[in-house]
């Protein structure tokens, strides 16, 4: 009786299990073409560890996503020119015929679907006995950050990216918790009339007659808050 | 009137700062380069390696490039040659806005790191099946080879590691194209100007041909990999 018990308990048990190791073993294609595609090289692991001043891009709006590869593909996205001597997107320009827009959809599907606070994942342990320098957290001024939540309210950055940058309307993005060098690159460039694709002409009588200064601080302010999650911005997790 | 102007213009000539290679410049050999550096360095593969893993998401962990010839293969490349041209990406003699971030010493580190990667890259098996042309001229492109190229590239493109000239011999045949064309356009600035007047009067089916040719060539039995190899250094 006790062996036909652990016989069922085993035949429920193993077809469960089964199932979810094939749902871990089966990758989002997208997922495999942020690989494939080097889009990891730039934007790093989960897309939520890029390099230097490039954006991360887990749990940003899809649509948001997709609009901008096709603009910088395009050219219809420029930005200034940055320390390589070339527009801030030309190394990205430069690769997008390694992807279809069909595979840009995968791309930025899957990009939706993770959670903003995403864990970059690590796989290597180093082989050199040489300690890598550890990279101190940027430090934040409390002032720099207090003025800019005065000018996020001040400025009705709230209409299109919501409460704290949170909760963003369609195919707009979210700013919580982003890189404020990032942040600031774009206002600038969206200032200066050098970014003008999609929403950016909307915004820019928002950001005319701000001062770098200004600049500086509404974007310290959102970086340092947390980043919401799907379900708070209403998005399904895949 | 001149008596004045000559003297002040003098003294602003004198107070210009050395060349630095800038937008438009050409350079073949910057001198003060970090390359200077690295060349004297003790190269440490240990730390190639880990240095080397930011360049695998492009360049591919066996480091053979993609066939499109989008990235080059590196596998077997010279470490002097390696040194260069990394030298040059990040002090801009060299023009490659998607590379650049990822020469800089903060992702990549000092003139020692380059010394390590290039030691790293230079020991990788190169690839077995780069891309190729058409293969329908390589009579014309052997020839064009063996008059023009032989000189600097070796019989076989192997290259001249000593004198910065690159091995170029089973190269994806695209990525082969796209430099040949840079370089006698002039859009490629750290190009030697040897090179640049050779290639001066090649029409762009000499260079389908020649560059045909040279993915073609076959770098010796035992620095080539095995279909398929996976690096396991980076598993």
């Amino acid at each position: 009786m006790r062996k036909t018990a652990i016989l069922m308990a085993f035949a429920l048990v193993f077809p469960a299990v089964l199932a979810s190791a094939a749902e871990k073993a089966a990758k989002d294609p997208g997922e495999i073409l942020f690989t494939t595609k080097t889009c990891v090289a730039c934007h790093g692991s989960m897309g939520n560890k890029a390099i230097l001043d490039y954006p991360n891009l887990a749990g940003q709006d899809p649509v948001y996503l997709f609009n901008q590869t096709q603009d910088i593909t395009s050219g219809k996205r420029v930005a200034s020119v940055d320390d390589s001597g070339h527009p801030r997107t030309q190394g990205m320009r430069e690769i997008m015929h390694l992807t279809t827009t069909e595979e840009l959809k995968q791309i930025t599907t899957w990009l939706g679907s993770l959670e903003p606070d995403v864990k970059p994942v690590s796989k290597r342990k180093r082989r050199s006995k040489k300690k890598k320098a550890a990279v101190a957290a940027p430090q934040v001024d409390p002032k720099l950050v207090a003025a800019g939540k005065k000018l996020f309210k001040k400025k009705q950055c709230r209409v299109c990216h919501g409460k704290e940058g949170k909760k963003p309307l369609k195919a707009h993005s979210f700013l919580a918790g982003r890189k404020a060098i990032y942040m600031a690159l774009q206002m600038k460039d969206i200032r200066g009339k050098v970014r003008t694709n999609g929403k950016t002409k909307t915004m820019l009588p928002f950001v005319k007659k701000l001062k770098d200064k200004d600049i500086e601080a509404i974007t310290a302010y959102l970086s340092t808050l947390d980043r919401p999650t799907l379900k708070h911005m209403k998005r399904k997790k895949k | 009137m001149i008596r004045k102007i000559l003297p002040i213009g003098m003294a602003l000539m004198l107070a210009m700062p050395a060349a630095q290679a800038a937008e438009g410049d050409r350079q073949w050999m910057a001198t003060g380069s970090e390359r200077e550096d690295a060349l004297k360095l003790q190269p440490d593969y240990e730390n190639g390696i880990d240095v080397y893993e930011v360049c695998t998401a492009c360049h591919m962990t066996e480091g053979w490039g993609s066939e499109d010839g989008t990235f080059p293969q590196l596998a077997g490349q010279h470490w002097q040659v390696t040194i260069k041209q990394l030298s040059d990406i990040r002090e801009k003699n060299r023009d490659n806005p998607t590379m650049y971030p990822f020469a800089l010493p903060r992702s990549i580190g000092g003139a020692q790191a380059i010394r390590d990667v290039a030691d790293y890259i230079t020991k990788l098996p190169m690839n077995p099946e780069p891309g190729l042309g058409a293969g329908t001229d390589l009579e014309l492109g052997a020839k064009l080879y063996k008059d023009n190229c032989v000189q600097c590239h070796g019989e076989n493109g192997e290259g001249m590691p000593d004198k910065y000239y690159p091995r170029i011999q089973g190269q994806h045949y695209k990525y082969l194209v796209r430099q040949f064309e840079w370089i006698r356009d002039g859009k490629r600035r750290n190009a030697n100007p040897d090179m640049v007047k050779q290639i001066a009067g090649f029409s762009d089916k000499d260079m389908q041909a020649v560059m045909d040719f040279v993915s073609r060539q076959k770098p010796p039995a035992e620095m080539v990999g095995e279909p398929g190899w996976e690096n396991p250094d980076f598993q």
